[in-house]
């Protein structure tokens, strides 16, 4: 394929991504050197939006909360996700279709209706989950408690996520390769050797590929928080990318908001740079 | 693969196993079975605890919906932007990807890494300079504003699914065909196109599914004239009016029903297109 072809295919989608997508990140990019709230005129502020922002509260409690969703509910759902992949390849295939279907509708089934009915079994009163533990004696109020509402939320996060790692996972056991298992046994190693020395070890790059979606999308999270809690009680479940859309669009500081939106830019470039690296480097070899 | 390794069926897949997948299959679904079953009460059953399990149906809530104006008016929204977005998302998807799949230069792989770039990025830091600039030049809460936005947002996840696909067409059937006198262009949408369905079917069922689901977008940038259905479904959770669960319910389930249709009939393309940067990443 020639350059000028190149160009000509490739265009439309270039001028769509650097036009609504590039130049708008820029955009914020300066918005957040300025002070500007919605409707007003933008003043240069130089940096004091971060300053301001890096020693708010409000911003290390969320940034807390966020670094505690993903610290809390990644080891147990990608756990959940490799012992399910594990078990899926042991049994028959149409069954097997099935169990894939509903491991996925969580995450694929529109995420505001999934977070609705999920927080349904929790409502006090008339959720189911509240009800059966009254019958052990046990009474929390899941939304208007801090512990509790956190809880409810990583509750909510395992859910939502362990699908995608069986699929992802399973995925990747399948392309194990066969003879290295087979030399195994041949060898004497049992099922546990076998998993700990061929599997995980091959596996591995799926799973740092999980663990990096699990993060990024961790810096994400908005959609449920909004349906279930508002962020509340208080400020107890917000999250870094709740806390920055209230900022801007409810309390409509756009500059504030701006400079918020530049550090998770941040935060997720650093996450990613790793993969980055591996993938310029592999280019460079082939 | 594993599989082969096991002598035989042991009691461990009959006593562990199917337990341990089946109880996880009912942890993904439990909650829409539930809200199935809301959407079906009474209200009076819907909160009656312990919980009615065994109830007369009454479809009164989805005719309920049929009348509700507010609901169609979502539902068209929601139906129009995901209709274009799939239709345009596609079409400049396929061209980029394919040349992307096909040029051997740099620019290929910093086209990819900007993408996955892209595509990492908190939507909220791309999404505040539309909100500033649609309200001043009156494109707020137009569906126009909204469908440019979505196709844009998922541009890099269409090219980067679109290069996986195109990558493995052999190079020999355009090449053959540009011999024979077709230009590049032609070769592409007479030889390459007819065969890259399956990659146009992933593409099109993600833009769906983002187009459909996403909540983010709409809340910000669209108002009372474009909104779309998760923007109604997400103001019904601040609804405190008990009463109307069951109507809640209907319209949850009546969002979600298309989308498991999907999952179930299109299940090899959401795995491959959940994959697509697995392989590569």
């Amino acid at each position: 394929m020639t350059q000028r072809e190149f160009a000509l295919f490739v265009g439309p989608c270039f001028l769509v991504m650097g036009a609504l997508l590039i130049a708008p990140l820029f955009y914020t990019g300066y918005l957040s050197l300025q002070h500007l709230t919605f409707g007003g005129t933008p003043t240069f502020v130089g940096m004091a939006n971060y300053t301001d922002v890096l020693r708010d509260d409000q911003v290390v409690s969320a940034v807390g909360f966020t670094v505690l969703y993903v610290l809390l509910t990644l080891p147990v759902h990608t756990a959940i996700g490799l012992a399910l992949a594990l078990m899926l390849e042991r049994i028959g295939n149409r069954v097997r279709a099935l169990l894939i279907s509903a491991y996925a509708m969580p995450f694929i089934l529109t995420p505001v209706v999934g977070t609705l009915i999920f927080s349904w079994l929790f409502k006090d009163h008339w959720g189911i989950l509240p009800f059966l533990l009254d019958k052990v004696h046990i009474h929390i109020l899941w939304f208007s408690q801090e512990w509790p509402a956190r809880a409810m939320v990583m509750l909510w996060g395992v859910w939502w996520t362990f699908g995608f790692n069986v699929i992802v996972l399973f995925a990747g056991l399948q392309t194990l390769p066969q003879d290295q298992v087979n030399a195994a046994i041949v060898d004497g190693a049992d099922y546990w050797q076998r998993l700990r020395y061929i599997v995980i070890p091959h596996l591995l790059p799926y799973l740092s590929l999980v663990t990096l979606f699990n993060i990024i999308d961790g810096l994400r999270i908005f959609d449920s928080i909004w349906v279930m809690t508002k962020g509340g009680p208080g400020t107890a479940t917000e999250t870094l990318a709740y806390l920055t859309y209230r900022v801007s669009f409810v309390l409509k500081q756009l500059g504030r908001g701006s400079a918020l939106s530049m550090l998770s830019v941040a935060g997720t470039l650093i996450l990613i740079l790793p993969v980055l690296y591996s993938r310029m480097r592999r280019h460079g070899r082939g | 693969m594993l599989a082969t390794a096991r002598n035989g069926k042991s009691h461990w897949d009959i006593a562990v196993i199917y337990p341990v997948l089946a109880l996880f299959a009912l942890v993904g679904t439990v909650p829409f079975l539930w809200a199935l079953a809301t959407s079906l009460k009474t209200p009076v059953d819907a909160f009656a605890m312990p919980p009615v399990l065994l109830f007369r149906p009454t479809f009164t809530p989805y005719l309920q919906l049929l009348h509700d104006g507010q609901f169609g008016d979502y539902l068209m929204n929601s139906l129009i932007v995901t209709a274009a977005v799939v239709l345009l998302s596609t079409i400049v998807g396929c061209l980029g990807g394919y040349a992307l799949a096909r040029y051997g230069g740099i620019g290929s792989l910093a086209l990819l890494t900007l993408a996955l770039v892209l595509y990492s990025l908190p939507r909220v830091a791309v999404l505040l300079p539309f909100y500033q600039i649609g309200q001043s030049s009156g494109l707020y809460d137009t569906k126009t504003l909204l469908i440019v936005v979505m196709v844009a947002a998922n541009q890099p996840f269409a090219i980067w699914i679109f290069e996986s696909f195109f990558r493995e067409i052999p190079v020999q059937l355009e090449q053959a065909a540009m011999i024979d006198g077709c230009s590049r262009f032609q070769a592409f949408v007479r030889v390459v196109l007819p065969i890259a369905g399956p990659g146009i079917a992933t593409t099109a069922i993600f833009s769906l599914l983002f187009a459909y689901n996403e909540f983010l977008l709409p809340v910000i940038l669209a108002g009372p004239d474009s909104s779309t259905m998760p923007v109604l479904i997400a103001n019904y959770a601040g609804s405190s009016d008990v009463s109307r669960w069951p109507l809640f319910a209907a319209t949850a389930v009546l969002v979600a029903l298309p989308l498991l249709v999907i999952v179930i009939t299109c299940q090899r393309f959401i795995v491959r297109g959940l994959i697509a940067g697995a392989i590569k990443g």
